[in-house]
């Protein structure tokens, strides 16, 4: 396993990125090293091999794939802003302008039409029902009374004719 | 117009200027495409992935800040492309190797071998060797030594692509090259 500090070294190396003194002292290090010696020398003919790879070209049918696909991407682009661009033109933009102050308008009385009148009073249908049981009590409480009235002047009227008869 | 920079060229394409893209496009159309070739050895990938590159160039222009060099901007877009159809690829590879049977699975495996092993029919040839030898290499030593020896970018637009710095850039650029070395001397190459 090489370090890396000497890893550095072989790629200044290889990549001749080093001073004359550099060179000279690796070298000198290299021919007490047959092994790596061997490796350094493959791999700078190696270096030199891959730069001479050959190169390989786009075909002319692929520009006209990309360029189709720009194309669609502008339109779709386009297609998604042509509503706003309606209104660049002024006949659509007055037509506009008048229907979004009909819109208001309408909506304005509408809502002043279904707005309940101040001072109005909402009636609670529950309200109404404790009312009514209110109303059958005061009526149950005058039938009774009528009753006892009743009594109490047949009791009295009792009393007189005893007191006439005695 | 042509004689201006990368940098020059994006900032007027920005700007709106389509003769600036055409021209970044013919001036790096090649060298993506082949990096990107080298990178998933299959021809018509690394032509989607090419085509991928350039749209997004045209479509996410505004994501360019004059922070970093064009060049590096641009193949990083390739590579992080390259990188999510190679995971893409492998997904479909490994559910499609587990479908089959036992007897099945081994030649599906062995089949690239055959491919490789291919040096006595006369379509052998470095190029192709090459290939098959970067792709044994893992992903990040391929995409270094693409980079540095096949692309010749400077170690300075590699760290930054790679996000690491310039000495472990070189350190791992070496190490690559001694396995690369390795299995084409295994294929017959450098005795």
């Amino acid at each position: 396993m090489i370090d890396k500090k000497l890893q550095i070294k072989i790629n200044d190396y290889v990549e001749d990125n080093m001073t004359k003194k550099e060179k000279k002292e690796f070298e000198n290090f290299l021919e007490l090293n047959e092994e790596l010696r061997v490796e350094v020398l493959q791999i700078k003919s190696m270096i030199s091999d891959l730069k001479n790879v050959r190169s390989v070209k786009l075909g002319a049918s692929f520009d006209d794939r990309l360029k189709s696909s720009i194309e669609s991407y502008n339109n779709k682009k386009q297609n998604s802003l042509s509503i706003f661009r309606l209104f660049e033109n002024p006949v659509y933009a007055s037509l506009g302008a008048v229907a979004a102050i009909f819109l208001v308008v309408i909506v304005t009385i509408s809502s002043s039409v279904l707005e309940p009148a101040k001072g109005s009073m909402v009636i609670d249908s529950n309200q109404v029902y404790e009312q009514d049981s209110v109303v059958d009590n005061d009526n149950k409480f005058n039938d009774e009374n009528e009753e006892q009235y009743k009594i109490n002047r047949n009791f009295d009227l009792q009393r007189v004719e005893d007191s006439k008869d005695n | 117009m042509s004689k201006k920079n990368d940098e020059q060229l994006i900032k007027d394409f920005q700007q709106g200027n389509q003769v600036a893209y055409e021209i970044l496009y013919n001036r790096y159309k090649d060298r993506i495409y082949n990096f990107v070739y080298r990178y998933v050895n299959d021809v018509d990938i690394a032509q989607d992935i090419a085509h991928d590159t350039f749209l997004k160039l045209y479509t996410h222009k505004h994501t360019y800040k004059e922070i970093a060099k064009f060049s590096t901007w641009l193949f990083t877009i390739a590579l992080n492309i390259c990188r999510t159809e190679l995971r893409k690829k492998k997904r479909r590879k490994t559910y499609s190797t587990s479908e089959l049977s036992t007897e099945d699975r081994e030649f599906a495996i062995s089949s690239d071998q055959n491919v490789i092993e291919d040096k006595s029919s006369d379509s052998f040839e470095i190029n192709a060797v090459v290939n098959i030898c970067l792709m044994k290499l893992s992903e990040e030593f391929r995409t270094m030594i693409i980079f540095r020896d096949i692309q010749e970018l400077s170690y300075d637009v590699i760290s930054n692509i790679m996000e690491l710095p310039i000495g472990t850039v070189k350190s791992r650029i070496n190490r690559g090259r001694i396995k690369l070395n390795q299995f084409l001397s295994e294929k017959g190459y450098n005795k």
